[in-house]
């Protein structure tokens, strides 16, 4: 279960804070559109993005953070700034995506 | 066989010689019986028919010394109830003004405008019907309100302790107004709008807020449940959408907005969006969140 989920149009976060203390929880999950993320943090106990149709946008002092995994199962472009913060836990890969972009 | 004939004619004959001395009721005892079911239907003929005798009033108000009936002279609070307190009656447009200190129950149907001032307290019964009505409430309602195609509006300082549920009208709560109950239901498509500290508290276990409407929250407090199937979603200034539910924003056909808000929910915060999902300087919890203690008292009341 993602703290924003199912959405068919597109998700915009600025300046925000999405926080999912669930067990294998997500962030951000199944979204048909694309994921704008603007200094904010997302902070998930599993994947911190996963399953995005569109383009995921993460940009300004952002923290990713998912203990499962930062952004995984993205059809679009995933496009990271330079002032964005990764974080996992362990050796789980940051993304499971064949199109990453750094700005 | 010749003497039980004698001994059966004796009896017989006994029983006539009683019947003579008016010892036996076997004539009288029907006679009774019919006179009384007779009386029984008469009364019940009575009280149905006094009961089913409707009255329309057009314009009933009450102030704090009395109260006129479509314009009329003041009559005493002590003779209202023949009035608002027949379920058969209707009445047009009924005002209460402030501060009126007397117990009240309405069960006549009220058809084109409910008004309760500032201080003034009522209990609307179940028999009130409401559908059609405009209900404006500066004071306090205790009972459900049906309005259907009319609005509900909770001015600042003023309470509903009950259900609210509309077809088309909307419902508003102003700064300092509240809804003790749930507010729509599947069929509900008028638009929810809570001011800046208007609070909407449901009973556990129904959502908060079902509309097919849009629901505008600026900086209120709903809690408990959700928002559920509203045609657009907007909470901004402050506002703290609390759902001991699952999910706090379910099943928004258009888009949802949450600017400068807090939104809590077990499960999602935001999920089933027919839109685009818009947050802006809030902050969206799922899971183990910081619940105040009002909250943790509501779930272990629920369970």
């Amino acid at each position: 279960m993602g703290v924003i989920q199912y959405t068919s149009g597109n998700v915009n976060v600025s300046n925000s804070t999405l926080t999912n203390n669930n067990i294998g929880g997500i962030g951000i999950l199944n979204t048909d559109g694309e994921v704008s993320i603007n200094n904010s943090d997302v902070d998930a106990l599993g994947l911190a993005i996963s399953g995005t149709e569109g383009n995921v946008s993460v940009t300004g002092n952002s923290v990713i953070s998912g203990n499962t995994g930062g952004i995984y199962d993205t059809d679009g472009y995933v496009e990271i700034g330079a002032g964005v913060e990764q974080l996992t836990a362990g050796q789980v890969p940051q993304f499971m995506t064949r199109k990453v972009r750094y700005w | 066989m010749r003497a039980t004939q004698k001994a059966d004619s004796a009896y017989l004959s006994s029983i006539a010689r009683a019947a003579r001395r008016g010892e036996l009721n076997l004539k009288k005892t029907p006679r009774i019986s019919f006179i009384t079911i007779f009386l029984m239907i008469f009364t019940l003929f009575t009280f149905f028919s006094a009961k089913s005798e409707a009255a329309y009033y057009s314009t009933i108000v009450v102030t704090s010394s009395g109260f006129s009936v479509n314009g009329g002279t003041t009559q005493p609070l002590s003779s209202l109830n023949s009035y608002v307190g027949d379920p058969a009656n209707s009445i047009g447009i009924l005002s209460f003004g402030d501060a009126i200190v007397y117990p009240i129950t309405v069960y006549a149907d009220i058809t084109g405008s409910l008004s309760v001032g500032s201080g003034t307290a009522i209990t609307l019964a179940s028999d009130a019907g409401t559908s059609g009505a405009d209900v404006t409430v500066s004071g306090t309602i205790t009972g459900n309100v049906a309005a259907g195609t009319g609005f509900v509006k909770v001015n600042s300082g003023g309470t509903i302790s009950g259900n609210v549920t509309t077809t088309t009208g909307f419902v508003s709560v102003d700064s300092g107004g509240a809804i003790n109950g749930k507010i729509g239901d599947a069929a509900m498509s008028g638009n929810v709008t809570i001011a800046s500290s208007g609070i909407v508290n449901s009973s556990a276990g129904t959502p908060t807020i079902t509309t097919t409407g849009a629901v505008n929250i600026y900086g209120g407090d709903v809690s408990n449940r959700k928002i559920y199937d509203a045609s657009s979603v907007s909470l901004t200034s402050g506002t703290d959408l609390l759902s001991t539910g699952q999910y706090a924003i379910d099943s928004t056909r258009g888009n949802v907005k949450v600017e400068e808000s807090n939104v809590t929910a077990l499960m999602s915060a935001i999920t089933g969006t027919g839109g685009n999902v818009t947050v802006t300087d809030s902050d969206l919890t799922v899971g183990i969140w910081p619940a105040p203690i009002w909250a943790l008292s509501s779930i272990r009341q629920a369970t």
